[in-house]
């Protein structure tokens, strides 16, 4: 017992504090991350290609490729979410969210036993 | 071969051979300094280097050099080294010798020129890498592996089908781009895709990865999917199905690992998500795509193996890798949980790290083509491995609830780990200065790629929105576990697509079964109870009555016997069913047949 008790001195997430402090912090940078984005850095990347039609690009020497639902026109109305505020946080959260809710559902109908393909 | 250098593959093949022959310290360094070689070897090829023979008619090219084989080629050499590093304490002679083996099937199938040497080491790589699974030597690993080589062994045939009946058509052996037309570049196609783990296909990765040798996975992540992934860019660059194919693949499999208890199986199916990045990247085939899924090959190795070292080392230290029954070992292993965290911050693209380099790449090109669906969705895939992948694998294994401490609510607990070997701790070490290596210093990286493209990953606004992305899909994880909502780790499995065989051949063989050994008993009753004693009754029974009733005529004009009739139909049917007629009988009958013969013969 007093070996256990020595050892939890070492250990720094023995102490439910230090968790605590942990998941402060990391609400704190997610604030921070989110106010970023009043910062105009964002541009989309979204048909760059059909952009910069006229300066020949370096990576693409065939050329060949052509997007069968602009035919191979920019289209300037096309979707440009990536610069919207907040974009890449929402994105993000909603992603896990999602593929957690989806799993748990998922779970339901796929669980079985360990020793199901042995019977 | 040139003159100046051997082929690629010969040293890592022959030296394996080798192995069994070698004890102690002298076996240690040949196995470490076989892959040096290996790799010392490679500076002797050129770019442009060919080497070709005729044999039974075919011009066969075994080696031919170029930027994206030499890749390839380097970091398979690296992975090796590594792989052999990570098993230097086995005594194991035979892993350690099919896994050197295994490794230069890897690159022979890289520098193949032909399909013909393709073939060769396609069937070499699944025979080798077999018993990296066997090695385990148990039930589950044993059934494991035969399932793992019916995989390989239907891709080779299906390779030798496709590649034959191409020859045929076109006499044409070399592997160079194929246009997705005809049974043949379909049947070379699903061949790879089997290989590359296309979804349906994907079962063996998720099987046998889990079911092999803590060093045996290592190995097994390194080469085979790898190899099928460069050969699908050396001949279906640019198919456009292939984007939609590695979409899924992106999608689906981050759905199993959130539910998964195993955590070598959980890394398995976020090996299948990156491997859908690189096919995705050939799939656009744009030089900067390729460069893309080139480079993500190269960080992927080595962060993938990286991972399951660090899941190797607790299961050779603990015996178990269910993250039910883990967690809390940092505390006896700190080096390993350290290695760990470089690995999941490799694979989920945090920035300085080296999946962010190369990922990134894919994730641009598809942006610059305007595939924007598949950008989203490689962009959720990207979102949602970080929680499962990147934070759940360490959090379950080094952290999460105590198992190292007597706890009597948990069933599990007191695990007496503690630090893995020093083999093991210096392959990882090795393996994370790379991981960090190429995050921070990816002009290397970038030079060595196949095609010259300008591309800088660290620009401000990549950097600030990946860290967006992850930190809020972190956020996500973490809310979801404080409130409870995130799926428990439980011991249990979860039905995919191995199901139709695993469970539906086995229906089909009862129903062959019931349906085939039915008709058999059927047949038995029938033919051999009821139709035979039927014809051998009636082979006796009548001709003695048609005699009985030609001779009623005779019996009753001719009463010289005393007999009555029925005595007389008695007596006949005991000698016809013994065979014996009285000497005169047969004398008569033979005389008929004759004076019918001669009668046929007089008329004709």
């Amino acid at each position: 017992m007093n070996r256990l008790r020595r050892d939890k001195k070492f250990h720094i997430w023995d102490k439910p504090e230090n968790v605590q402090k942990l998941i402060k912090g990391f609400f704190i940078l997610c604030g921070v991350l989110l106010l970023l984005d009043f910062i105009p850095f964002q541009h989309s990347s979204f048909g760059e290609k059909y952009k910069d039609k006229n300066h020949n690009h370096q990576y693409d020497p065939g050329e060949e490729f052509v997007d069968s639902n602009t035919n191979g026109q920019y289209d300037p109305s096309r979707f440009d979410g990536e610069t919207w505020f907040g974009f890449y946080s929402v994105y993000g959260f909603m992603s896990c969210a999602v593929l957690v809710a989806v799993a748990t559902v998922m779970r339901k109908f796929l669980k079985r036993e360990e020793d199901y393909y042995d019977r | 071969m040139t003159g100046d250098c051997l082929h690629p593959c010969l040293i890592l093949l022959i030296g394996g051979i080798f192995i069994p022959f070698l004890k102690g310290r002298y076996k240690q360094l040949f196995v470490l300094l076989a892959p040096i070689f290996g790799l010392a070897n490679l500076w002797g090829l050129n770019v442009g280097d060919t080497f070709t023979f005729s044999m039974l008619g075919l011009e066969l090219t075994p080696c031919r050099v170029d930027k994206m084989a030499l890749l390839f080629a380097y970091v398979f050499h690296i992975a090796v080294f590594l792989c052999l590093l990570f098993s230097l304490h086995l005594k194991d002679d035979v892993q350690l010798s099919t896994g050197m083996m295994y490794a230069g099937s890897a690159v022979g199938a890289v520098f193949a020129g032909d399909f013909v040497t393709l073939f060769f080491f396609w069937e070499l790589l699944a025979v080798t890498s077999v018993f990296q699974v066997w090695a385990r030597r148990s039930k589950e690993s044993f059934g494991s592996g035969q399932r793992y080589l019916l995989f390989h062994i239907l891709s080779g045939l299906m390779m030798l089908g496709g590649f034959a009946i191409r020859y045929h058509e076109t006499g044409s052996l070399a592997v160079e781009i194929i246009e997705l037309k005809g049974l043949s570049a379909w049947l070379i196609f699903l061949a790879i895709g089997i290989k590359a783990s296309f979804p349906g296909f994907h079962t063996w990765v998720v099987d046998s990865y889990p079911a092999a040798s803590p060093s045996g996975t290592v190995f097994m992540c390194c080469f085979t999917t790898k190899t099928a992934i460069y050969t699908l860019a050396r001949t279906f660059a640019g198919e456009e199905l292939l984007i939609w194919i590695g979409a899924t693949m992106t999608f689906f499999p981050i759905f199993y690992a959130v539910i998964e208890n195993d955590l070598r199986r959980v890394l398995s199916y976020s090996m299948i998500n990156q491997l859908g990045y690189m096919v995705v990247g050939i799939g656009i085939g744009t030089a900067m795509s390729i460069n893309g899924a080139c480079a993500h090959i190269f960080a992927h190795i080595l962060y993938k193996s990286l991972l399951f070292m660090s899941m190797g080392a607790v299961l050779y230290r603990t015996g178990r890798t269910l993250g039910s029954d883990l967690g809390g070992l940092y505390k006896t292993m700190p080096w390993t949980a350290a290695f760990c965290l470089i690995g999941a911050a490799s694979i989920s693209a945090i920035p300085l790290f080296s999946g962010f380099v190369s990922k990134s790449i894919i994730m641009s090109s598809a942006a610059y083509e305007g595939h924007y669906l598949v950008w989203f969705v490689m962009l959720f895939s990207a979102a949602a491995v970080f929680p499962k992948a990147g934070i759940n694998v360490p959090f379950f294994a080094f952290f999460h609830h105590d198992t190292t401490a007597p706890n009597l609510r948990l069933p599990m607990s007191g695990i007496k780990g503690k630090e893995a070997p020093l083999n093991m701790l210096c392959a990882m070490a090795i393996a994370s200065i790379f991981c960090i290596g190429i995050g921070c210093l990816y002009p290397f990286l970038y030079n060595l790629l196949p095609n010259d493209v300008d591309y800088k990953p660290y620009t401000v606004a990549h950097v600030i929105t990946q860290i967006q992305l992850l930190a809020f899909s972190a956020l996500a994880f973490a809310m979801l576990q404080i409130l409870k909502l995130y799926p428990e780790e439980i011991r249990s499995i979860n039905l995919d697509a191995d199901w139709f065989y695993r469970k539906g051949f086995r229906l089909a063989y009862r129903l062959f079964d019931w349906l085939l050994n039915g008709v058999n008993k059927l047949a038995k009753k029938l033919v051999v109870g009821r139709l035979v004693p039927a014809m051998a009754y009636s082979l006796h029974a009548l001709p003695s009555q048609v005699i009985a009733w030609l001779q009623t005529a005779n019996w009753s004009v001719v009463s010289g016997t005393n007999l009555k009739l029925r005595d007389q139909r008695k007596k006949l049917k005991k000698e016809a069913t013994s065979g014996v007629f009285p000497v005169g009988f047969g004398a008569l009958a033979a005389v008929v047949v004759f004076g019918l013969l001669f009668f046929a013969r007089l008329f004709q």
